[in-house]
């Protein structure tokens, strides 16, 4: 129970700090910066949304319904672009565009072409780079929705004079939708929650807009009230995914049948294959290859003593916040293991998890409300508000597989060890940690991707002078540097594989 | 000698109550099974009786000291889940040792080892032994601290038909040779008839009969334990003139307490066919199936109101032929409506 309150504590005092803004600070951002931030960040969401549906879609349809080659390994490649944040993926695209890029150097040289210039650093690069390693939620949920439809009820729909075309958006579609849904708004959460891309591309949205009134203004009032309108939409995206998927319609799978995937020929196999290797290629193989060039630019001039301490740093927060993060997980999951108050403990436990759908400065700004309510001191004095921040924001990615861990476990394992003598600490510590072991070394792998990717809680809450691999690449990149943020990125991208792997591995054995 | 008594309890799960008023005595070295369909309770009291679940109200003595209060850890009961819960991160042996913390540890394992056949095996985990195997670390898990009780739910579920005869009888010879109390949870009757010294059956948490199994099978106290144990015929009657009537004749009857609508039963082997149709019932057959070793055989009255299945030996009888019973009427019991 504490430890839930001390994990929705952050985003409850945002919500009462808003409570005491005066209407002056109100009334000023309207007149200003607020229609701006509104607009873009409302453009760059739709856009975003438009674009990653319509990959993931297309690449889950056609790895679900279609044979063709390479099928089987391009299944899980397409997930890989997850591992790359949006704020690298930019960094690589803006470098693959500016002045002395390969494509302006390409363009340069070809006749015609030679006055051609293409500026992604504007509203429309941005949800291109955003779209390009964000679709992978929306292909996942979908493929996964696809997959466990039945083929009877495509069957049907093409015996009734349905076309292929019209027996997806009609049927296929349709159903899969509460499943796309979820995917779709988890999209929106990351493209709510990005620092990096859009400071990058000098668009003002209501995350600049959040760093920009707390660490250049020092003005909180302002910073706590469009914290308040980001956490609003969050709010209102969670709610209606709630609704969308609680009316989730489900086929008789007694009598389903699994899809048989139709052996593409001709001119449709290449098509269905350009497609999905163009979309490999630019969303992943093109920022890849950018950055490996860079490395090799800069490999002489990176400085590797440092890169080694921003290693160790970002290790040294991973590894306290899984602590801290698997601690409090496990007790609250054996807790409310033995509690047996069902409602209550779904409660809490959702309430708990909440952090991870807010994005990064909105919990950034409720740490700083609650410590300034503490002692000012406190906030740069050292990373522990860095570490409070990374357990609030990542406490459902750590405590989700110890809970599922614990779920494996049979009840009569607890009853077994009290009927032996055992006190439940005792079972807790001979029985069941033992048994989760895996579901431990998951937790922290998961979180320590999470941290090492992080952006705008780590630039809002670290120590003066303290690098992690992410603010390391988005520092270089942002100091006009962008070839010596190529190291950081690409160790972020290495390591974020791990896990996609773990979920793929995971997702296949279902 | 009285091993264990559940006294007056009652216990519930939110507004639905399990067990109603509910009383036991179990005599010390008997085996008792207790029986019923899902949902009748039986689970439970093995629960309360280890003190995995408290009590709403009453009492329960172990060896005439009440143990209400007692922690479960310190009961002295050892028990055999449905699912066996061995450890699987454990070996054989530290399952067996789990709750045994004396010196002699290396001693006693080799004890229950040789008693539950399963030298060798010591090193093994769970998931490396066969269902019969891993049935008999249940077991030298709950014996090995030598508790006064053992009690085990439903502990042949979870096995395949094809080595379940097998394993019960391995772990019966096992509880037998150990001569300890036990309460096993089935609700398998074959179970319950092959194993128990006494069977207990529940009905919607509330004992319906305790006796041994011959007593249930040949006494049965009502329709719903009769029909638990072994086949019969039941056929609804009313009293007319001091004689039973049915829709398939009427007969005489030695009994004193009948009221006026009633149901007869009978098991089979106290029925035979009479060749001449002057039996104490008759009606026409209108189902014969092969049954194993019998025949099933559905006889229906002449009104076609009323039928019944009666299992018989192998008969050359077919369906539309009349058949007439007759029944030894001292065997005849009587389920008042």
């Amino acid at each position: 129970m504490i430890g839930s309150f001390l994990l929705i504590g952050p985003l409850a005092m945002v919500l009462t700090k808003t409570v005491g803004i005066n209407f002056q600070n109100i009334s000023t951002l309207s007149n200003t910066v607020l229609p701006s931030y509104i607009a873009n960040t409302l453009w760059i969401s739709g856009g975003v949304i438009v674009l990653s549906l319509f990959l993931g879609v297309s690449c889950a349809w056609a790895v679900t319904m279609y044979q063709f080659p390479f099928r089987k390994q391009l299944e899980w490649l397409l997930i890989l672009p997850l591992a790359i944040p949006s704020f690298i993926n930019g960094i690589a695209y803006a470098g693959l565009t500016d002045y002395a890029g390969p494509i302006r150097i390409a363009l340069r040289a070809t006749p015609l072409l030679n006055d051609v210039y293409i500026d992604i650093m504007n509203a429309w690069g941005a949800i291109f780079v955003m779209s390009l390693v964000l679709y992978p939620y929306v292909y996942l949920t979908s493929r996964s929705a696809f997959a466990n439809q039945s083929s009877q009820l495509l069957e049907a729909s093409k015996l009734l004079g349905a076309s292929e075309l019209q027996s997806f958006y009609k049927v296929a579609f349709p159903l899969a939708w509460p499943a796309i849904f979820s995917g779709l708004s988890l999209v929106i959460m990351e493209v709510l929650n990005d620092y990096g891309t859009v400071k990058y591309f000098g668009i003002p949205t209501f995350t600049t807009g959040i760093f920009k009134s707390w660490l250049s203004l020092g003005d909180m009032p302002s910073a706590i009230f469009l914290a308040f309108i980001l956490l609003s939409l969050v709010v209102i995206i969670l709610s209606i995914e709630w609704w969308i998927t609680r009316k989730r319609i489900t086929s008789n799978s007694s009598f389903s049948r699994r899809i048989q995937k139709e052996k593409l020929v001709g001119p449709k196999k290449y098509i269905v294959l350009a497609f999905i290797f163009g979309v490999l290629i630019f969303a992943f193989i093109v920022p890849l290859f950018q950055l490996l060039w860079w490395l090799n630019l800069s490999f002489h001039n990176t400085d590797w003593s440092k890169f080694l301490i921003i290693i160790g740093n970002t290790l040294k927060l991973s590894l306290y916040s899984s602590i801290l993060i698997i601690v409090l997980g496990v007790f609250m999951a054996y807790a409310f293991r033995i509690i047996k108050k069902q409602k209550l403990i779904s409660s809490l436990s959702k309430l708990s998890s909440l952090g991870y759908a807010m994005p990064g400065a909105v919990v950034a700004i409720g740490i700083i409300a609650t410590i300034l309510l503490i002692n000012s001191e406190l906030i740069y004095a050292g990373i522990y508000a860095l570490l409070f921040g990374y357990t609030v924001r990542f406490f459902a990615v750590g405590y989700n597989p110890i809970v599922a861990g614990f779920k494996k476990n049979s009840s009569s394992l607890d009853d077994a060890a009290v009927t032996l003598g055992l006190t439940r600490l005792d079972s807790l510590f001979r029985v069941h940690l033992p048994l989760i072991k895996r579901s431990l070394l998951v937790s922290l792998i998961l979180i320590f991707v999470d941290i090492s990717k992080e952006l705008p809680i780590t630039l809002i809450l670290r120590p003066f002078n303290f690098n992690t691999l992410s603010t390391n690449a988005y520092q270089f990149a942002t100091d006009e540097m962008a070839p010596e943020s190529s190291a950081a990125s690409l160790l972020i991208i290495l390591v974020g594989v791990i896990p996609i792997y773990i979920l793929n591995r995971s997702m296949r054995s279902k | 000698m009285k091993a264990l008594s559940l006294e007056n309890i009652n216990k519930s799960y939110g507004r639905t109550q399990v067990l109603k008023n509910f009383d036991l005595e179990v005599i010390g070295g008997e085996i008792t099974a207790l029986t019923g369909e899902s949902g009748s309770g039986k689970s439970t009291i093995l629960r309360l009786i280890a003190g995995l679940e408290e009590l709403n109200s009453g009492s329960i003595k172990l060896a005439d000291q009440s143990i209400d209060q007692i922690s479960p850890r310190k009961r002295k009961i050892g028990f055999v889940f449905q699912d066996l819960a061995l450890f699987p991160h454990l070996t054989v042996k530290k399952n067996i040792l789990f709750g045994f913390h004396d010196k002699n540890k290396e001693e006693r394992l080799s004890e229950l080892l040789q008693l539950t056949d399963l030298a060798g095996l010591e090193k093994r985990y769970p998931h490396e032994i066969s269902g019969g195997q891993q049935q008999r670390v249940a077991l030298a898990r709950a014996m090995a601290s030598s508790p006064e009780l053992l009690l085990m739910d439903e502990p042949f579920s979870s096995l395949d038909e094809r080595i379940k005869s097998k394993v019960r009888t391995e772990i019966l010879a096992i509880i037998k040779r150990l001569g300890i109390t036990t309460i096993i949870v089935t609700h398998h009757p074959a179970d319950a008839f092959a194993i128990a010294d006494k069977i207990a059956i529940l009905s919607e948490g509330k004992l319906l009969q305790y006796d041994s199994p011959s007593n249930i099978y040949k006494h049965p106290k009502n329709k719903y334990v009769s029909e638990l144990f072994g086949s019969g015929i039941l056929i609804p009657a009313t009293l007319r003139n001091k004689l039973v009537s049915t829709s398939f004749g009427q007969f005489e009857i030695n009994q004193t307490t009948i009221s006026n609508n009633f149901t007869i039963f009978i098991r089979p082997e106290s029925v035979s066919i009479i060749n001449d149709l002057s039996g104490d019932i008759s009606g026409k057959i209108i189902q014969k199936s092969f049954n194993g070793p019998h025949d099933l055989l559905s006889i229906q009255d002449e009104k076609k109101e009323c039928s019944f299945q009666f299992e018989t030996e192998r008969t050359h009888l077919k369906v539309g032929d009349n058949i007439s019973l007759k029944l030894d009427k001292n065997k005849i019991i009587v389920f008042n409506d």
